[in-house]
């Protein structure tokens, strides 16, 4: 909302202050003002100027080149304009103003002339597309002065951006009411006296409200003997200043009342309304309207028209009709103003797509009784503007007059609220001048919210908020909360996140955060099989994109879209992990808390080590430390998911639950996703860990030294590591406190098909130093027993 | 005889002022001082001299020793710093490679600063609480006043699953999770992933939000300016300027926005104040009594302020980052910059 700083005066004394410091306690206020605008700087180098000769061009018959004083010198000015003559007082720009079209002067020859300036009309100062001349400034415009003045554009906008509740401050009067209350001035609304030459209204116009409760107030003005045209300049330049765009002496003034006390309006050329008459009521079945904007729309029951003995001529609060608009021809004008009810217009603005001044203005609320002020303001503006003739009195349709909604206040809850005291004599100051009646009781106040703000000042701490923001918040003690403290403790994952997380960082690994919402057709893209759980997935039904219409059953889309997105910037080395929900449609959808990872490229090492490809057991190292920090052993079995390297993957196996994968992403998806090397990748659904709380259980430290004996053997591939490590714990002696494999072999000197291992044994006693001959005695009968039960065959035996 | 023994001591200096290592050194030991040596020899020798000679000369060779002993003691010594000297210099290594650095990784920003916010509000003895991501109507919208129709909808576009069930646009609906679940007293923080449907420079359709809620028995205003003027202090410095503005949001009255001097220009006024000098942190007010009652709690009893920040916002303006988008892309070249 456009408020020009002149209009605001007329209702409140700002002569005396500056635009920027209204703003700013506005703002503080509770009204944001975005910014103020001097509208006089889009005329910088432009001045009055007296024409002082006029002569031919030599070379053009309607050219003229003119000596013009600018207040200090003559310049030579050439102009086409065919009002230009000795004596006029005209607008001149110099070289180097930008006009507010944008456009720059600079000296120029025209046609072999030299003109060292331009001469103004009602286009360069963006007014109008064409004009008949140049502007011609009274007689008493002193030449030399700023142009500004001269045009009304001595003035400053401010850009004021009321919240959602209030409608009222959507025109100037509103904003004034503001201002009035901050600055503890007097709010004045200038009378207006309308010049009614005309018979009664009832001789011209009938008005019918058919639904009060979707238009409770309809008042009409009826006009006769317009002369529609061109608008004066001031109030050009006014509904320009507002952000409209001038159109017509009669339109501009609906324009311009609406900004002006904030009330929308609306005029019908009187000759176009079937039967001279006003209907409102529901639109009926197949009824159609052309709005002003030329489009065709089909109209329903759910919308409230102004319709004329026939058919609609407007959809009420939101356009006009075409069949109604006033045009150059229009000699009899119907002034529309009502009051519609907010949550029809909202709904009728929202289904038609269409939000214009007026229905922004009455969806959130207007003034039911200002707008007999606006219509009558209008039609004395008709009357001096465009020479109607205005019928004696207006007709109204008000059949539910407003009354004030009653509020108490106790002071108590003023100063409990707040937690400060405010006195009473302030407290009921503020609220008289934002418009409230003020009954003082013995405990507080008996509050009247006036017609402006009855939708939104409802209860006593609405009327408290009015109070404390205009009192001022930085009045308010800042004090930290005296409440004790909850006895209880709430649940959540939080901890638990921040706690993966930092394991995720020690572990080398990056945090991502990637969307929540992936593309439908993610689950082709992984060949998830059609009974695959992630298929059931949640669907938005508005989504931005086809690319972000579905929320995620898997983390491992927005991973590897990350990888390939650094890929395509040549960032090929990275190990990344994300922890966020995926979200199931099960009989009611289902929020999992899961981490997934991603590794590609080399890890990077030093300088002094030559590097090396991420491969499975980086991403399984990382999700068996994961089992380590929660205190569980993690299982890995052969995985089949569809997406992975058949042989180098593995399902994450706890408590005889899948929880989770880890493996090489098949060579197709990696192709499918523009990697430029193989990744890495791993999943784990945490919703089963997240509660497991891990108590360390301690035993002694042992007193006695240990002692390590190492043992290699030969294996075929088909034999697991993990079967070799299950025979070694079967029937664990007690002396064995640690089996580590240290070394895996295959290539040179060992056989097709199968690989050398080499674990490493310690063992110790917690009751005395064990000799060589007992390690030994123990050691070799696990051996023995592996070479029993395995196909494996003991390297170095001899040594024994 | 005494010129032997002069000759010889001379011999000595001279030849262990020539030695180089420990190795030499030794030799000479052997040579001089040894069974076979030569001051050995001389001892020897004295058998050839008078018995009134002997005692003289005896003590004349026993001094010789112990000089010659001394000199080695004290050129062992010399040799060994020598010799520490020359192996650290063939060690000496270039400090200026690069260490072995350990692989760590590094928190997202948006989760740095999550987790600064977390702790301020920790410390004032706030929990945390979560709630859905994916939200039914009432929680989002209806029982926090915001009913169909009402055009605060319109500030916060939403995407939806079904008529009734929809993405949170805000952190808030756990306000009322938390209120119809747990007695008062009530101090949370709920922090987590919100929706709204905007793509552009300044918005994505997913960013992180922090809601506050502090219910009990005569929660005043005054007690809520404290609990933010403290946070805002705590996380943009203890000179931060504060300011609140009166605002409106369906779910607070009185409502608020808080504002800090902006931490770009220091209030001179730059571009992303946009020259008011001031930026909008976040927005607060007292709880309003529709929001009680919806949750079945007497607003002539109880009172309690909310409020509610994004954490794209202040992490944006703690480092300076000028397009919101860059969080979701996890870019490396964004991302490290943060480890």
């Amino acid at each position: 909302m456009r408020v020009l700083y002149s209009v605001l005066n007329r209702f409140v004394n700002v002569s005396d202050l500056s635009p920027e410091d209204v703003a700013d306690r506005l703002t503080m206020g509770g009204l944001e003002v975005e910014g103020v605008e001097y509208l006089g700087d889009s005329l910088r180098g432009c001045v009055v100027a007296l024409v002082k000769e006029v002569v031919s061009h030599p070379s053009s018959k309607k050219l003229k080149v003119l000596r013009v004083h600018d207040g200090s010198s003559d310049i030579q000015v050439v102009c086409g304009a065919p009002n230009v003559r000795e004596g006029l007082k005209v607008a001149l720009a110099l070289p180097g103003a930008v006009l507010p079209t944008g456009d720059r002067v600079e000296a120029v020859e025209i046609l072999g002339v030299k003109s060292e300036g331009m001469l103004l009309s009602e286009i360069e100062l963006g007014l109008e597309e064409e004009a008949g001349g140049i502007l011609e400034l009274p007689e008493e415009s002193v030449v030399g002065d700023e142009l500004a003045e001269y045009v009304y554009m001595d003035d400053y906008v401010l850009e004021v951006s009321p919240t959602p509740n209030r409608g009222d401050c959507f025109g100037v009067l509103g904003v004034a009411r503001e201002v009035a209350a901050i600055f503890e001035r007097e709010l004045v609304i200038p009378e207006v006296k309308v010049n009614e030459e005309l018979d009664s209204v009832n001789e011209y116009v009938s008005i019918e409200i058919e639904d009060p409760n979707l238009c409770p107030r309809y008042v009409g003005r009826y006009i006769e003997g317009v002369e529609v045209g061109d608008s004066p300049l001031w109030m050009k330049v006014a509904v320009k200043a507002f952000g409209m765009r001038p159109i017509s002496n009669v339109v501009d003034v609906t324009n311009y009342v609406l900004m002006e006390v904030g009330h929308p309006l609306h005029a019908f050329d009187f000759d176009r309304l079937k039967e001279g008459r006003i209907v409102v009521r529901r639109a009926r079945q197949g009824e159609f309207i052309v709005t002003l904007d030329g489009e065709y729309r089909e109209l329903d029951g759910d919308t409230l028209v102004i319709a004329d003995g026939k058919r609609p001529v407007a959809i009420a609060g939101v356009m006009g009709g075409a069949n109604s608009e006033v045009t150059s021809n229009t000699k009899r004008v119907l002034l529309e103003s009502a009051y519609f009810d907010p949550v029809s217009i909202r709904r009728t603005s929202k289904r038609l797509g269409l939000s214009t001044e007026a229905s922004k203005r009455f969806e959130r609320g207007t003034d039911i009784e200002a707008l007999v002020y606006a219509a009558d303001r209008a039609a004395q503006l008709i009357v001096d503007v465009a020479n109607g003739k205005v019928a004696k009195g207006r007709y109204d349709v008000y059949p539910k007059p407003f009354e004030k909604r009653k509020i108490y206040v106790s002071f108590e809850k003023i100063s409990g609220l707040l937690g400060v005291e405010i006195s009473e004599e302030e407290a009921e100051r503020i609220l008289f001048r934002l418009g409230f009646d003020v009954e003082k009781k013995e405990d507080g106040f008996l509050v009247g919210t006036p017609p402006h703000r009855i939708l939104d000042v409802t209860r006593d701490v609405d009327v408290v908020e009015e109070v404390a923001r205009i009192w001022g918040y930085h009045r308010v003690p800042a004090v930290m909360p005296s409440q004790p403290l909850p006895s209880y403790e709430i649940e959540s994952d939080y901890p638990f996140v921040e706690r993966v997380k930092s394991l995720m960082v020690s572990a080398g690994l990056v945090e991502c955060i990637n969307y929540s919402f992936i593309p439908s057709y993610f689950a082709d893209r992984l060949k998830l099989p059609e009974d695959d759980e992630r298929r059931r997935y949640v669907k938005l039904i508005n989504p931005l994109s086809e690319e972000m219409s579905v929320m995620r059953t898997t983390l491992l889309f927005g991973l590897l879209d990350t990888a390939s997105r650094n890929h395509r910037v040549r960032a090929f080395d990275l190990s990344m992990f994300e922890i966020g929900r995926v979200f199931f449609l099960k009989q009611e959808i289902e929020e999992r808390l899961f981490l997934g990872m991603v590794f590609t490229g080399s890890v990077k090492d030093h300088w002094s080590q030559s590097s090396r490809k991420y491969d499975f057991y980086d991403a399984k190292g990382v999700v068996e430390a994961l089992g380590r920090f929660l205190g569980l052993d993690f299982a890995f079995v052969p995985s089949k998911e569809p997406f992975l390297h058949p042989g180098q993957s593995a399902d994450v196996v706890w408590n005889r639950k899948v929880i989770g994968y880890v493996g090489v992403l098949h060579p197709d998806i990696v192709e499918d996703f523009e990697l430029k090397h193989p990744a890495v990748v791993a999943e784990v659904d945490l919703e089963h860990l997240k509660n497991i709380k891990r108590i360390p259980t301690y035993r002694s430290i042992p007193k006695y030294p240990e002692t390590t004996r190492d043992l290699s053997f030969i294996v075929p591939k088909t034999v697991s590591y993990d079967q070799v490590l299950s025979e070694v714990l079967r029937d664990r002696p007690s002396e064995l406190a640690r089996v580590k494999l240290i070394d895996v072999y295959k290539g040179k000197g060992i056989p097709e098909d199968h690989v050398s291992m080499t674990l490493s044994f310690v063992f110790v006693s917690h009751e005395r130093t064990l000799s060589d001959e007992e390690v030994d005695q123990i050691f070799w009968s696990i051996a023995e027993r592996l070479e029993k039960n395995l196909p494996l065959t003991i390297r170095g035996k001899k040594d024994r | 005889m005494k010129s032997i023994i002069e000759e010889l001591k001379d011999k000595a200096l001279k030849e262990l002022s020539g030695l180089e290592d420990l190795k030499a050194l030794r030799d000479f030991k052997v040579r001089f001082l040894g069974k076979k040596g030569e001051v050995t020899r001389l001892l020897k020798s004295m058998k050839d001299l008078s018995p009134e000679e002997r005692p003289v000369f005896g003590k004349l060779i026993n001094e010789l020793k112990a000089f010659v002993e001394a000199k080695v003691e004290e050129k062992e010594v010399e040799l060994k710093e020598l010799e520490r000297k020359r192996r650290f210099e063939k060690e000496r290594l270039d400090i200026t490679l690069p260490g072995r650095l350990p692989r760590i990784g590094g928190l997202h920003p948006l989760s740095q600063v999550l987790g600064e916010v977390v702790d301020v509000f920790k410390a004032m003895g706030f929990q945390i609480a979560e709630g859905p991501e994916i939200e039914e109507d009432f929680y989002n919208f209806e029982a926090l006043n915001i009913p169909p129709d009402h055009p605060a909808r319109d500030m916060q576009d939403t995407f939806y699953i079904s008529e009734r069930v929809l993405l949170r646009t805000h952190t808030s609906p756990v306000q009322v999770r938390i209120m119809q679940k747990y007695p008062l007293p009530i101090r949370i923080i709920a922090p987590g992933r919100v929706y709204r449907r905007d793509f552009d420079v300044s918005h994505t359709p997913m960013f992180h939000q922090v809601e506050g809620l502090l219910v009990d028995k005569k929660v005043t205003f005054a007690e809520l300016k404290g609990t933010l003027i403290e946070f805002a202090k705590r996380i943009f410095g203890a000179n931060t300027e504060v300011r609140f503005r009166p605002s409106f949001f369906p779910f607070t009255e009185p409502s608020a926005e808080m504002d800090i001097g902006c931490v770009i220009c220091k209030g001179s006024g730059c571009r992303v104040c946009k020259g008011t000098g001031w930026l909008e942190i976040l927005g607060c007010g007292m709880v309003d009594p529709e929001v009680f009652r919806s949750v079945g709690l007497d607003p002539l009893e109880v009172t309690g302020y909310a409020f509610g920040l994004g954490v794209e916002r202040i992490t944006m303006l703690k480092y300076g980052i000028d397009d919101i988008r860059l969080f979701f892309e996890n870019d490396l070249r964004f991302l490290s910059q943060f480890v």
